[in-house]
């Protein structure tokens, strides 16, 4: 066996047999399930409307333009309604994972005792990386056999398309914890002692998922500045004869023309596509907002691009979704990269004795 | 005839001498040439030059902060160093650290495992990267095991004693049954039955012919366990040889002499004395060199009779002590 893959063995036979491990995929799975079985109730009471709905249209009822069919609710509603709460569970598992990969090893002794034995430093970080990678799958997988298995009670049979997407919503949510793993594993490399790795770690989490979206309006409003100020009104008094001895005043607005308003709406377009690139840049850095977008795309079967002046663009396909959301995808892709290769670089070179 | 005796004579003495070779090259099982490590510009190990013999019990001793195990750690391929090489067995270090791992064994000063497995599961882990099969396996951690009197226990790592850490530590370096022993103070923190249980085992170690560096800040258990010493200090190697070469390469700058009778009239005035000290009618001379010639002299010039004029060397753990002391000396001042 391949010395990464003895480690790799071994740490993902450590995460699964782990009590954190155990308690936390209980918790998720508790919760899914609750969450499972209120989406798939809600499912079918939204299938039922349909169906109403339908043999309304098709009787005349409800006075619809012929040729007009409401949009069928998908099976995969019901993983929406399990998504968040459980992927924050999820992001405290990661980190329970990965927090004290390296610097545990480090305070046991046990490291130096590792790294005299025929394999290469980098085979270490290397195999915990896959083994907490595996271990992080094996729970989405767990969560997700469930998920299917609730759908089958319901009595609701997903289609090749349908499972494709659940195929994608299981590595988007890979992807997402894998994302916080390797920022605790950073942590682990980074810090000497585990409690500090485990603070590091929560800092970050914090940091990138509360603090940054919380202060980035903020931010975004300082760096965009005020939004421009709309044409005002010229106001013209105009005397009118009263039927009593006093006369009365009354103000008419002079009407804006259609240049000034133009100039406005321009002005106001190019206010908006600022602010939006400057909050995009925000959102790509907190990763639950790449995932949310993503995720939510993925179970839905159209998604919408819009903006606040632009034209609505509907995409269906699950590819020419994922295409649109490139840049959601990249972020999440780029945090285990660059925190991962941190945690190599580091530990590559870090001191043993 | 003659030409063909003459080349044959040629032949002979070409490959006697390419065994001679041969032969000292292998003897050396451990060599390290100007052998350096620097941490933050701060020299741990300074240009080390050192031989140890295959099948040899080499004890590497130096007070805390040394260089020993940051030695041994190069030697195990386990850090690299900043400049120098060392060689195990045929193996340059640095260039082969795999096939140098796989012929070493290393037990660090203060081992650790994995808590929540046992120690037949902790061993099979390391046993994996020798690519044993799982029969290979089980015999060899059955026999580690036995080795070093773990083989009845059953419990998790998590629940033993110092002592049976320590054990199981030598039972790992023991996994691959290993040309070559690194042990980076083994029994530190062990009670004396478990040092006296050590020792008996690296002595069945060296029957078996396993060259083994032994390093320790503690002069009498690397007397009881090794043939040659080296001390280092400061990163610094500072003598080496059996415990009778290392007293008389370190006395050398430390002469005492020993003089009967010595009236305390008397004045001696040489540049290498460092003190005399009187005790009765005797006095100690403490001397950078041997000066017994020039205090016969001053007593012949002074028509004293002497009864005793001999030199003492002081003793190995004088030495020892003095290095520690030094070394205690200059980390205060460089703290201070």
């Amino acid at each position: 066996m391949h010395p990464v893959l003895n480690v790799a063995r071994k740490e993902f036979l450590d995460h699964v047999m782990s009590k954190r491990f155990l308690i936390l995929l209980a918790a998720m799975l508790v919760i899914s399930g609750i969450s499972l079985m209120e989406g798939g109730q809600d499912y079918k009471e939204q299938l039922e409307n349909y169906k109403e709905t339908l043999s309304a249209i098709e009787s005349g009822a409800l006075g619809v333009p012929p040729g007009y069919t409401p949009s069928k609710p998908s099976p995969l509603f019901i993983f929406t309604r399990m998504g968040f709460q459980i992927m924050t569970i999820g992001v405290i598992l990661a980190i329970a994972m990965g927090f004290d990969l390296i610097s545990g090893e480090r305070e046991r002794g046990s490291l130096k005792i590792l790294l005299s034995h025929p394999l290469f430093r980098d085979d270490v970080i290397n195999g915990k990386a896959l083994g907490g990678l595996l271990a992080l799958s094996f729970a989405i997988l767990i969560i997700i056999l469930l998920s299917v298995a609730v759908l089958l009670i319901f009595g609701i049979v997903p289609t090749i398309e349908d499972l494709f997407r659940i195929f994608v919503y299981a590595l988007l949510s890979i992807l997402y914890l894998f994302v916080f793993f390797s920022i605790s594993l950073m942590a682990s490399v980074i810090m000497k002692n585990s409690t500090n790795a485990l603070i590091l770690s929560l800092v970050l989490f914090i940091t990138l998922s509360a603090f940054i979206p919380m202060i980035s309006w903020q931010i975004t409003d300082k760096i965009v500045g005020e939004p421009p100020e709309p044409p005002k009104f010229k106001v013209v008094e105009i005397e009118t004869v009263s039927t009593s001895s006093e006369s009365d005043i009354i103000p008419k607005p002079v009407e804006i023309s259609d240049e000034e308003m133009q100039e406005y709406q321009k002005k106001m377009r190019e206010y908006w596509e600022r602010r939006e690139r400057v909050q995009e840049i925000f959102d790509l850095l907190d990763p639950s907002t790449n995932y949310q977008r993503l995720s939510s795309a993925t179970l839905s079967p159209y998604y919408y691009t819009s903006s606040p002046f632009g034209e609505v663009e509907k995409k269906e396909g699950i590819l020419e979704i994922l295409w649109t959301l490139w840049k959601n995808l990249v972020a999440l892709i780029v945090y285990p990269v660059v925190t991962y290769g941190v945690a190599y670089i580091k530990f590559m070179r870090m001191d043993v004795r | 005839m003659m030409k063909i005796g003459g080349k044959l004579d040629k032949i002979l003495k070409k490959s006697k001498n390419f065994y001679i070779v041969l032969e000292n090259f292998s003897s050396k099982m451990i060599k390290t040439v100007k052998l350096t490590k620097e941490y933050d510009g701060v020299r741990a190990v300074d240009s080390l030059n050192l031989e140890v013999k295959k099948g040899e019990v080499f004890g590497f001793l130096g007070p805390n902060g040394a260089g020993k195990s940051t030695t041994i750690l190069m030697l195990g391929a386990m850090i690299e160093p900043t400049s120098g090489t060392c060689y195990i067995g045929d193996f340059e270090v640095t260039r082969n650290p795999i096939e140098v791992k796989k012929i070493t064994g290393y037990l660090p000063e203060r081992p650790g495992f994995y808590d929540h497995l046992d120690a037949r599961r902790n061993l099979d882990y390391f046993a994996r990267f020798y690519r044993m099969t799982e029969e290979e396996r089980r015999r060899r951690i059955e026999k580690v095991l036995e080795i070093v009197g773990l083989e009845n226990v059953r419990k998790k790592v998590g629940e033993y004693s110092r002592g049976m850490i320590q054990r199981l530590a030598l039972a790992q370096a023991l996994l691959n049954d290993p040309e070559v022993l690194l042990l980076d103070e083994p029994t530190s923190g062990i009670d004396p039955q478990g040092t006296l249980e050590f020792r008996r085992i690296i002595k069945e170690l060296e029957k078996e012919g396993k060259t083994i560096f032994f390093s320790s800040h503690i002069l009498s258990e690397v007397r009881e366990v090794c043939k040659r010493i080296g001390i280092i200090s400061k990163g610094r190697l500072l003598a080496v040889g059996t415990p009778e070469e290392i007293q008389r390469q370190m006395g050398e700058e430390h002469y005492r002499i020993i003089v009967e009778p010595f009236p305390r009239t008397l004045r001696i005035d040489h540049d290498d004395i460092i003190k005399i000290e009187h005790d009765r009618d005797r006095a100690v001379i403490e001397a950078k060199s041997d000066i017994r010639e020039f205090i016969s002299e001053i007593f012949i010039e002074n028509r004293i009779r002497l009864r005793e004029l001999r030199l003492e060397m002081p003793s190995l753990e004088e030495l020892f002590m003095k290095v520690i002391y030094e070394s205690e000396v200059e980390e205060d001042a460089s703290s201070s």
